[in-house]
């Protein structure tokens, strides 16, 4: 028999090899030789730089990432709707945790497994909508906020064990709670165990995860950013810095600013230290990529100039997703 | 009654057929075990295994790895009710696991080629794998040398690919 070798394998066992093999070999595989080149098929990573997800009310079912890397949109689930998210037609985007995405709709919160489209729900509640979802860090407790005065939270508990969210554990009802609207176009943050809400002046209110039944209380400062601004984004950066980002009207940035701690008043920032901020959207992050070209610099979702928009499948392999 | 419905259930895996390798060494199996071959079950329903399967693109130590492979597996292939014969589910994962890993590059390549050719899926899924590990977080260099692959790509190719993927390679 003639002797041949691993770069005349045939395509359709170079296809299963690809299947198995995690993304980031993948550039690898088809630098081989052409052959193996020639049966890698284009994909996008979906993990080297946070993506922004998009949170535009037209056509909810269609999930629209804007990666800046790329400067591209990637949207996904479709008309077609096989995906598990057709299933959720008419809910509110509230905000994505890793490979978990919560949709308000008005009968329940729904957690959405991204990858599985698996739909997870957290059962009914009496009061109707939140105006804020968000998950701790790794998205095992749900938090839903409530912003008609007074300001109301709840959470439910992932439990593991029987994959089901628990009942939601909400607050007493009392006209006397605290009274701040919060910016609608920021999710509340996280920070060092308490949640921060921030009003459009540069206000804080806080809850402590731990005092459930405190609810939440208004800081007495900062009372105001003192910088101008229009729109107002709440962030923790990667170093555990309580920041906000203050854009103008046209989406132009004007500041960034921190919390200081110690005199409670929001300080500006002069450099962001070679990290890269992530903002625009309901979630913001501030983070170090590996990419020199993104450091110090600010990305937005583009609103107002739509990048191009790719319809793609958020696809795992090994742990890694990717766009393809 | 009861002789006619035992004699149903051997003859899926009593009937006997012959396997010929490309060096002409000759094994005999059960149908039940070869037909996990989708290759050799389309061709047992067309009735023409009378006089033996030559199969000239494997040699004989290679039929002989997937014969013994096709044995140990004959049970989960079948596995609705017969538990006697099956191997158990950890029996048989030691196995694939100790036989996949004591593969030299050039027997893998040509188990996976086998398997490709008589269509076994989940033995050429089991070797993909294993390549698939190999290759996992390797550099291109790395992988050519891992698999003894010449470079046929000019400088500019290479550029350009490495250009379109700049995230994979450094910044």
């Amino acid at each position: 028999m003639e002797e041949r070798d691993w770069s005349s394998l045939p395509s359709d066992v170079l296809a299963v090899i690809l299947e198995r093999l995690r993304w980031s070999s993948h550039p690898s595989f088809a630098l081989t030789c052409r052959h193996w080149r020639s049966a890698v098929s284009p994909f996008y990573p979906a993990w080297i730089t946070p993506l922004l997800l998009s949170t535009a009310h037209v056509g909810v079912t269609n999930i629209r990432y804007y990666s800046p890397y790329y400067h591209k949109n990637f949207e996904v689930g479709g008309e077609d709707g096989d995906h598990a998210l057709s299933a959720a037609r008419g809910a509110k985007i509230c905000c994505a945790a890793g490979r978990h995405l919560a949709l308000d709709s008005p009968s329940a919160v729904l957690d959405v497994e991204l990858v599985t489209g698996n739909i997870n729900t957290v059962p009914y509640i009496y009061r109707g909508n939140f105006d804020f979802v968000i998950y701790d860090d790794r998205a095992h407790r749900i938090f839903g906020i409530d912003a008609v005065l007074p300001l109301k939270i709840g959470y439910a508990n992932w439990n593991s064990d029987d994959g089901v969210w628990e009942d939601w554990i909400l607050m007493e009802l009392g006209i006397n709670g605290p009274r701040l609207i919060p910016s609608p176009v920021t999710n509340p943050v996280i920070h060092c165990g308490l949640i921060y809400l921030l009003n459009d002046q540069g206000g804080l209110v806080m809850y402590d995860l731990c005092k459930h039944d405190e609810g939440f209380e208004i800081l007495d400062k900062p009372t105001s950013f003192g910088f101008k601004h229009y729109n107002s984004y709440l962030v923790e950066s990667d170093q555990n810095e309580l920041m906000a980002v203050l854009l103008g009207r046209r989406g132009t940035l004007n500041h960034v600013i921190k919390l200081n701690e110690k005199k409670m008043e929001w300080e500006k920032v002069e450099s962001l230290q070679g990290r890269t901020l992530f903002t625009g959207t309901l979630t913001s992050m501030v983070k170090k990529t590996k990419f020199k070209w993104m450091e110090d610099r600010v990305f937005l979702p583009l609103f107002y100039r739509w990048p191009d928009t790719i319809h793609a499948d958020l696809i795992s392999r090994d742990d890694e997703l990717a766009f393809v | 009654m009861a002789a006619a419905a035992a004699e149903a259930t051997i003859d899926g895996g009593g009937k006997m057929i012959i396997l010929i390798s490309a060096d002409g060494k000759r094994f005999e199996v059960t149908e039940a075990v070869a037909s996990q071959s989708q290759l050799i079950s389309n061709m047992i329903e067309d009735d023409c295994t009378e006089n033996g399967v030559r199969l000239p693109n494997v040699d004989g130590d290679i039929l002989t790895m997937v014969v013994d492979y096709c044995n140990m597996h004959a049970g989960d292939a079948a596995a609705d009710g017969d538990t006697t014969k099956a191997s158990s589910t950890e029996e048989l994962k030691k196995f694939d696991a100790e036989l996949v890993q004591a593969l030299e590059n050039p027997v893998l390549f040509k188990l996976i080629l086998a398997a490709n050719f008589l269509n076994i899926k989940s033995l050429l899924d089991m070797t993909c794998q294993r390549v698939a590990d190999m290759m996992s977080g390797k550099t291109p260099e790395q992988m050519r040398e891992t698999f003894s692959i010449e470079n046929d790509f000019t400088p500019e190719e290479e550029a350009a690919i490495r250009q379109e993927n700049a995230w994979a390679f450094d910044d």
